[in-house]
């Protein structure tokens, strides 16, 4: 049947449903559990445009190679751990001195990252996953997680099993006033919930980066990495090379890893060895198995309807008081939104194919 | 009571009908063939009889039974035994091991007591080895017991197939191109063998294949599957002299009807 | 219709053919080393077994429950070979079913005051039932689906279950102690080698009857399975059960050897350790994945004796993530066969079979071989 026949009720079927339901919830959540919905939203956004920043990697290495990559979160964090780095000028002992820094060489130490996330994704690319072309995908994903593991067993012994301080492109909130001793008194808040800067940038950073890729998408080399994506014979046959296309492809989820890394770390101020695998990385494959995989405006979507879910998990839970029956809410709503994906609707929201 | 009927199967793919309306019926004993361009549904078809499709319409049945509702594994237990075009064998196994395996559902022993080694399945085990060998030694295979799959040409693996179905002991053997990978003569002697075995073993035999000629000597009914559609069917002579027929292979080459 | 044994190829015709059955070419005759290879073989697998046994007196007191962990890892690496191995479904989150069992010791000796024995029956049960709960929703979606629902399980296990502070005292820990009868340390590592050599036999056992060809043969092709009328939704659960049974009993073993169970030992690290331990030592095969198991096991400590020992030894015990990981990436690339292909030979000898495979040239007339 032709796409454009199907009644639009019928062809978005599923995510309307899905977007009643989650009405209903959020009014009852609301009105009933008491919620705040503007907090939920503000804190869900900021996590989980860190989510979509992941999520956007893998799912264009998946589209692309049909690997699934395991190995995207530590991609980001390296390189967070290279900012950390330049900014300590080289000295692993010392803590990040956040008060005198430059934002000029934060982002000057960000380009470098973005770089190098670029350059380890494709040497992983070429140095093992190639290697495994003929390999079942199961096979390329445990060696990926061997990767990640390469990747945060070397943080740990590098830096050791502690968090350190990491800094943000720019501190605090917006402030349309401050007292005489520079406080704000008036910071950019919603219904009394201050919005951070952080998670205006990161919302921001998202942004672009999603609309760079859509533009991408449409530049030659773009329009050939899809088509290899679809059709890798066909495509090779029109003189494109498929290798270089994957090299393409991971190259530029390593930039995207990287920037993730560099806003995931500024989320919880600190870094950790092992930082974006652990709180990142299972979240951002969720995401983009609910936007569905090979949807790159469906990873998205996806990284900030779970951050908000999960969000929005953390203040039910402590609204109810609930911590020590139900620990880790956000680690339930990740799995729980995992499995109702995969059982009712495996292709995601936006996803054309399983 | 025809010992397999299909009634109205139809299925889809996308925009392709793979199938519409086919009406199959194969009586005990009996040889049927289905023959057919590429792509005229023939494989489709058997993957509806055997579960692994499921038809949009229409009903299957085995020995009467109706089976739509039916997995593959539960319709092997009825009878059921088929082979694949890209050969159906355990690839990780050997000669034997795959020919013990295929014994599965013959198996009576409970899958608790084969686990914790009870002196009943120890002895059952010899009795399912001694089995797979008397169906090496009646298609002449024994000297291949141990060789791994890896070593086996296309010809050969197709025999060791065929050997691995019978012995799932089937009522209903559905060979799906048997022929590949084997010569003239060796074609020839297949089908003395599969008469033999109708014979020997009373079974009933559906053939998919592209040789008109073989399949105008083995079999006692012939459909024939153009398009996902029925083109004809009836006994060979018929088939043979049947213009329609010739006219569907004339793109794959009239020279093979004979 | 009926054909017990295929008629026609019925036993008579096979007792002509048994006038061979004393040719030593007959392939129906089942190998026999000589007494000499008996001898041979027996006298290596004693001293083998001597060398397990005394391991105790050859390391420092300190380090017996180094030695019990390495056979508690061994019996985990068996538990991912029935899964990875057998039916070539992947865990990433096999320390969630570890931890179950390991908690569920603990509470059924802490709280419910079971003596040991049931505790470990206890907690068989639950690392089976767990399982069966993971498999029956992980297997309506297949291959990376499948892998990613077992990190989301692993992880949700680590930070949700195993914090549950009624159920499993969180932080602070769940006591398991050991059983009276096995007290010591020397005798608790005991107890533990022995539950491995049990759980290696029933194995073996699973592995040579029925329900073990089939899950191996779906494996290879679910297609071909299914047309052999085996279930293959049920044979795979049947694999996730048992998997997650000595999962289970390898928990409890764990739990008892520093007598506490805490939720951070059983983190997505651990799980990605029993993949890696799994893989490089040969999936599918039993003293391969057991030779991993033992290896990941006392690495640690193997590398932290070194650096205490030699000064210019810079490897400590933080490096086995990474030794295994590229020990793993290598393998996957250069050895799928892992340790166990290395050693296939030896394994296959020491298994009473031939030290060389079956030779078979490719058969390269087709249906010539037939004989006809």
């Amino acid at each position: 049947m032709d796409e454009s026949t199907v009644p639009f009720y019928e062809r978005y079927r599923t995510p309307l449903i899905v977007v009643t339901v989650a009405v209903v919830f959020i009014l009852f959540a609301v009105f009933v559990l008491d919620i705040n919905m503007i907090s939920v939203l503000v804190n869900g956004l900021q996590v989980g445009a860190v989510y979509s920043l992941v999520a956007l990697g893998l799912a264009l290495v998946y589209k692309a190679t049909r690997v699934l990559n395991f190995a995207q979160g530590e991609l980001g964090t390296v390189p967070a751990f290279l900012v950390f780095l330049i900014l300590v000028n080289g000295d692993r002992s010392v803590e990040i001195d956040i008060g005198t820094l430059s934002t000029s060489k934060l982002l000057l130490a960000t380009l470098i990252a973005i770089v190098v996330g670029a350059v380890l994704a494709v040497l992983v690319n070429v140095l093992v996953v190639q290697r495994l072309a003929d390999a079942s995908p199961v096979t390329s994903l445990v060696a990926t997680a061997g990767v990640a593991l390469l990747f945060s067993s070397a943080e740990l012994i590098f830096f050791e099993a502690k968090a350190r301080k990491f800094p943000r492109f720019v501190e605090g909130s917006p402030c349309f006033a401050r007292d005489a001793e520079g406080f704000c008194t008036s910071p950019l808040a919603f219904g009394g919930v201050v919005v951070p800067w952080h998670t205006i940038i990161v919302i921001a950073v998202l942004a672009v980066a999603a609309a760079l890729l859509a533009v991408f998408f449409r530049t030659p080399p773009g329009v050939a990495l899809l088509a290899t994506a679809q059709e890798p014979f066909a495509a090779e046959l029109h003189g494109i090379s498929v290798r270089s296309m994957s090299t393409l492809a991971w190259g530029t989820a390593g930039a995207l890893a990287a920037i993730g890394g560099v806003l995931g770390a500024g989320v919880f101020e600190a870094i950790s060895p092992g930082l974006m695998t652990t709180t990142f990385l299972i979240p951002a494959f969720t995401a983009a198995v609910l936007g569905g995989i090979t949807s790159m405006v469906g990873a998205v979507v996806g990284g900030l309807l779970l951050g908000i879910t999960v969000a929005f998990a953390n203040s039910f839970v402590l609204a109810q008081n609930l911590t020590s029956v139900l620990p880790g809410p956000p680690q339930i709503a990740t799995f729980l939104v995992l499995l109702l994906v995969l059982l009712v609707r495996p292709r995601g929201l936006l996803g054309k194919e399983a | 009571m025809p010992a397999l009927s299909a009634e109205n199967i139809s299925i889809r793919f996308g925009g392709l009908q793979a199938l519409d309306s086919v009406d199959f019926h194969v009586n005990e004993n009996e040889i049927a063939g289905i023959i057919g361009p590429n792509g005229a549904g023939k494989t489709t078809f058997f993957n509806c009889v055997t579960g692994f499709y499921k038809p949009d319409t229409g009903e299957v049945r085995i020995h009467g039974k109706p089976v739509t509702d039916l997995r593959p594994d539960q319709r092997a237990h009825l009878g059921i035994g088929r082979t694949f075009q890209q050969v159906g064998l355990v690839r990780s196994f050997t000669v034997l091991e795959n020919l013990m395996v295929a014994q599965h559902q013959k198996i009576e022993y409970g899958i608790g007591s084969g686990m914790i080694g009870m002196p009943a399945s120890r002895q059952e085990e010899k009795v399912v080895r001694e089995r797979a060998f008397e169906v090496l030694d009646y298609l002449e295979l024994t000297h291949l017991a141990h060789a791994p799959l890896g070593g086996l040409s296309y010809g050969m693996l197709k025999q060791v197939e065929a050997a691995a179905v019978l012995a799932t002991d089937p009522d209903i053997l559905m060979l799906d191109e048997p022929l590949a990978g084997l010569g003239p003569e060796e074609s020839e002697e297949f089908g003395n063998r599969l008469l033999q075995m109708r014979r020997d073993l009373g079974i009933t035999i559906v053939i998919i294949e592209h040789h008109v000629p073989f399949m105008l000597r083995v079999c006692d009914y012939i459909y024939v599957l153009n398009f996902g559609k029925l083109l004809a069917e009836g006994k060979p002579e018929t088939i043979r002299t049947n213009s329609d027929v010739a006219e569907a292979y004339m793109g794959e080459g009239a020279a093979t009807l004979a | 219709m009926a054909i017990d044994t295929p008629a026609g190829i019925d036993s008579e015709e096979g007792m002509d053919l048994g006038a061979q059955h004393g040719d030593p070419d007959d392939p129906r005759r089942i190998w026999r080393p000589s007494t000499a290879g008996y001898v041979g073989r027996f006298f290596v697998l004693g001293l083998f077994a001597a060398f397990v046994l005394t391991a105790p007196f050859w390391v420092p007191d300190t380090q017996t429950n180094i030695l019990s962990r390495a056979a508690v890892f061994a019996m985990v690496a068996l538990s991912m070979n029935v899964l990875m191995g057998y039916t070539g479904q992947v865990s990433l989150g096999h320390a969630a079913f570890v931890g179950v069992g390991a908690f569920s010791a603990g509470f059924a000796l802490t709280e419910a005051q079971m003596p040991w024995m049931f505790a470990a029956v206890f907690a068989i049960a639950t690392g089976g039932v767990s399982a069966l709960i993971l498999g029956g929703i992980a297997l309506r979606v297949r291959g990376l689906y499948l892998a990613l629902v077992t990190i989301a399980y692993g992880l949700f296990a680590q930070e949700v279950i195993f914090n549950i502070r009624a159920v499993t005292r969180g932080g602070a820990g769940m006591p398991a102690p050991r059983p009276a009868f096995a007290s010591g340390d020397y005798a608790y590592f005991y107890l533990c080698v022995a539950a491995v050599l049990v759980v290696w036999v029933l194995d073996w056992l699973l592995t040579s009857s029925k329900a073990g060809r089939a899950i191996q043969a779906l494996r290879d092709d679910e297609r071909v399975a299914a047309s052999w009328g085996i279930n293959v939704t049920g044979f795979k659960l049947l694999a996730f059960v048992v998997s997650g049974s000595i999962a289970g009993l390898a928990g409890a073993l764990f739990a008892s050897i520093e007598t506490i169970v805490v939720s951070i030992s059983f983190g997505f690290g651990l799980s990605l350790l029993f993949v890696l331990m799994t893989v490089v030592g040969g999936l599918g095969s039993r003293p391969g994945v057991v030779t991993g198991g033992v290896l990941f096991a006392v690495l640690p400590t193997l590398l932290e004796t070194a650096h205490n020992a030699w000064s210019w030894w810079p490897f400590t015990a933080l490096w086995e993530p990474l030794i295994g990981a590229l020990l793993l990436i290598l393998t996957l690339i250069f050895f799928p066969g892992g340790i166990a292909q290395q050693n296939e030979h030896l394994y296959r000898w020491l298994s009473f079979k031939k030290f060389h495979a079956e030779e078979h040239g490719p058969v390269a007339n087709p249906g010539g071989g037939g004989g006809h």
